[in-house]
């Protein structure tokens, strides 16, 4: 895939130095990413999320913050709608580069004392295809063929509501939160969720 | 919206930015800690923007502890370590595996940036590490989102007289020891 041309960087620099506030600045960004082929609206499983190495200058997310919000989730209904709108970046083609990110994902699985959903590491660049021109339903198609073969198709890195999808992958995958106890949702309301995933 | 990883090699200060961001504009958003701040902040040091550019970016995110910002950034700048920020890098991956999600108040926060030892040449950077350590293996002892395992009192003590008297004989004893080892 060709680079980013110096106009498209030029352009999104000016517009995050820029004065507007933080909220238009984004939607400009992402607007002039999008129109540019850079960026797309995807519908996207928890499972296939993990956390980009970069958040909170690297702390990346808390076990404990994760669960505290998912069960404040949990407590007034989990509600797709509310999730919609957050910001994923593919995983590097580079294998090396992809290396460390998951390798990133597995140690805060391990720090995290076994509260957070287990990274397979068997992850794939199927994101990379996401940038082809093909459609959502074959992307969903290779995204499930992937996910047959390997195990996961984990192919995204959150830039937001990496804890809202820490959560809910721990909840899918049955592990206990910091007080010992699994989440606790009917099979519907967590399969709208995870299984069906939501709009990125 | 899904972005491509070719644009995070074009631009490397996006994703820390949309990061910031977003705390703001989402709903479902988890504001930072000082910790994190201070972790941010030293990130976009290294991404080679000034005080000035930093502070600014950190001040459009949706920060609790936006009272906190000057504090942490003297903070980082002047007991981080050096160029890499290895002590603030070190402290944000020691508290992941507390889970810690508390804030430490903004009254902490400013006698760890600004606590003067008043001892000539010493910063004592660990001794503020430590402390800032253990305020983050605090999830089981907070109060309203705020870590309460030290107060202000007890980050007084290291700097007693007492102590910094018996601190530095020791000190120079130590000095002593090697200076006269073979």
């Amino acid at each position: 895939m060709d680079a980013v041309s110096q106009q498209v960087v030029e352009e999104v620099q000016a517009t995050m130095a820029g004065t507007d506030g933080i909220y238009h600045k984004i939607e400009k960004v992402l607007t002039i990413l999008e129109s540019n082929g850079w960026a797309q609206k995807m519908t996207i499983q928890p499972k296939d999320i993990l956390c980009h190495p970069s958040n909170r200058g690297g702390a990346m997310l808390s076990f404990y913050d994760a669960w505290s919000k998912g069960k404040a989730m949990l407590s007034v209904g989990l509600q797709k709608k509310l999730l919609h709108g957050s910001i994923a970046r593919e995983v590097s083609k580079k294998i090396t580069k992809r290396s460390a990110q998951i390798a990133k994902n597995q140690q805060l699985v391990k720090d995290s004392q076994g509260h957070l959903a287990p990274v397979s590491g068997q992850e794939r660049f199927l994101a990379s295809f996401c940038f082809f021109p093909i459609s959502q339903k074959l992307l969903l198609f290779l995204m499930l063929l992937a996910n047959t073969l390997f195990g996961s198709s984990a192919g995204f890195l959150s830039l937001s509501s990496s804890h809202t999808v820490a959560f809910l992958r721990a909840m899918e995958a049955g592990v206990p939160g910091p007080d010992g106890r699994q989440a606790e949702v009917s099979k519907a309301d967590g399969n709208a969720l995870t299984k069906a995933g939501y709009g990125w | 919206m899904v972005i491509s990883s070719v644009v995070e090699e074009a631009i490397p200060q996006l994703v820390t930015w949309l990061q910031l961001g977003m705390n703001s504009s989402n709903s479902i958003g988890k504001p930072q800690t000082e910790l994190e701040l201070a972790a941010t902040i030293a990130t976009m040091f290294t991404q080679g923007l000034d005080l000035a550019q930093a502070m600014k970016r950190a001040k459009e995110d949706d920060i609790k502890c936006q009272a906190s910002l000057e504090d942490v950034t003297t903070y980082v700048q002047k007991f981080a370590g050096g160029k890499s920020f290895p002590l603030i890098f070190f402290l944000a991956t020691f508290a992941k595996h507390f889970g810690n999600a508390q804030m430490i108040g903004q009254e902490l926060m400013a006698t760890l940036a600004n606590m003067d030892f008043k001892v000539p040449g010493q910063l004592f950077p660990f001794i503020r590490l430590a402390a800032w350590a253990t305020m983050a293996t605090g999830n089981h002892k907070a109060i309203d989102g705020f870590a309460k395992i030290l107060s202000k009192s007890d980050l007084g003590r290291p700097k007693s007289n007492q102590t910094i008297s018996k601190t530095t004989w020791r000190r120079w004893k130590w000095r002593m020891r090697t200076a006269a080892a073979p």
